[in-house]
Parts: C-alpha cells; structure tokens; sequence
C-alpha cells in the first residue's frame, strides 16, 4: 500500500490529520495544473482549496471507495473545479488588475508572464477543450489518463485536442 | 515552421516555463484549516447522494405505519365479531 492510499484509509476512518499528508504530497502539482488552466496562482489556490474539500468530503460520505487511483482522482476534481471557474469567469470577467497584482507574490517574473500568456491565448478556447489541452501538451499526461480525468472516451479527448488545435491554428493565421 | 510546430514548441515552452509554478508556503495549513471546519464525519454522510431520498424513505415509513395501525384495528373488529358470533352460540 502506497503513502497516499494508506492516508486515504486513515482518513476514511475518522483520522483527519492524515489529510495533510494527502495534502502535502499533491498541493504542488495540482496548484500547478489548476495555475495553468486559469493563468492565475491565485485562482488556482482557491479552486484546489475548495477541491481538497470536496474530496474530504468523498472519502467522509464513502463517495470515494479507494479503488481507483488517488492522484487521478484528485486530478479529476481540481480539473472539474477549475473548468466550472473558467466557464464562470466566462460570465464574468476578472478585473486584470486585481490578478496581476495579487499573483506579484506568488510566481517569478518569469512564471508570472507565462502563466498570462498562456491564459490569454487559450483564452478563446471552451473550457473543455483548453482543460484537455493543458493535460496533454503541457501536463503531459497520456490520452488515457486524460480520458480518465475527463471522464469522457479517449475518442473525446482526441476530438477535443483536433479541435482546440485548429482553433488555435486559426487564430495565429488570422494575425 | 509549420503552424502545428509553432503551437507544439509554444505549449512547450510554455510548460518549461511554468514548471515551477508552487503554491505559498502557508497553503497546506489553510487547507487544514477548512478540512478541520467541516463538520464530523456523521454529519457528513447526511449530505452524501442517498441523503436526498431520505424525506421520501420518511414518508414511505410513516404511510406503512399507518396501514399497519388500520389493519390492526381491522383485524381486532373482526375479532370482536367472530367473539360475538361463539356468545351467540
């Protein structure tokens, strides 16, 4: 039995304190991923906050049984987080300059200016298919595992890719 | 360059870049912080998807109470009659 699913039982069994080092195993990476669909550590910490909540909550009410993988799991809720984020952002622009700002303290000039860059130019893509996007180009993950996290076929993921790539195709030859 | 290479070297440069992106130091402990705010597992399960059919499992079991009291009261009527009928005798 791994770290991360000896936790998950632990947890599972009313030891709370063992959430931390669920929490201190994964917070880098899916800050991370979240970071990079929304283009804001900010944004990012929030969603994955609310996210390690929601999976409290799932191994609390058995909703999560420990047979899948945890990583994955987490993957999956972070990624379904942060697309209701970008679609409700969608709704409702974020004033740039509140961003900019609070982000200053958290990347390196660097990371900060990628991290925009990258947002403003998935910025036009529906939200699934930048969250698909973001898992296989710069994630890395396999069409398998984005399948997995998607909950959607692998066919999906593939139509999904086709087509925020031919968006994007369009957009630089439109310039 | 292509413009299906100028996408894939910008995602990677772009993922090079962000690499090292973390969360601030004191993020796990906020986390904590909100883990610890919820309420007791008991609690918890009551919010769980079967918790939603909980009011209608409620009403199932009060409308099976009161067949059950209606039967028993038919039940001790015809019981009381059949008495009546061995007095008669």
């Amino acid at each position: 039995m791994d770290n991360l699913t000896e936790a998950v039982t632990r947890v599972r069994s009313g030891d709370a304190p063992a959430f931390q080092r669920i929490v201190d195993a994964t917070s880098t990476r899916l800050v991370r991923l979240a970071a990079r669909m929304l283009g804001s550590v900010v944004d990012a910490e929030d969603v994955v906050q609310e996210a390690y909540v929601k999976a409290y909550r799932a191994l609390m009410t058995g909703e999560f049984d420990g047979r899948a993988n945890v990583t994955t799991w987490l993957y999956r809720i972070v990624t379904n987080q942060a697309i209701d984020a970008m679609r409700s952002r969608a709704r409702r622009p974020r004033p740039t300059d509140t961003a900019d700002e609070s982000i200053s303290d958290l990347a390196s000039a660097e990371q900060q200016l990628a991290l925009t860059e990258l947002s403003d130019w998935m910025e036009e893509l529906p939200a699934d298919q930048r969250a698909a996007l973001v898992l296989k180009a710069v994630e890395g993950l396999t069409s398998p595992e984005i399948a997995e996290v998607l909950q959607c076929s692998e066919g999906a993921v593939e139509q999904r890719l086709v087509r925020a790539r031919a968006a994007l195709r369009k957009r630089s030859e439109g310039r | 360059m292509s413009h299906e290479e100028d996408i894939d070297a910008r995602l990677s440069r772009l993922s090079a870049a962000t690499a090292g992106v973390r969360p601030r130091a004191d993020f796990s402990r906020r986390v904590m912080q909100g883990i610890y705010a919820e309420p007791a597992g008991g609690l918890l399960a009551l919010r769980s998807p079967a918790s939603r059919f909980l009011p209608v499992g409620m009403l199932a079991a009060a409308l099976a109470l009161v067949w059950a009291v209606s039967v028993n009261n038919q039940v001790n009527e015809a019981m009381a009659s059949s008495d009546d009928t061995e007095l008669a005798w």
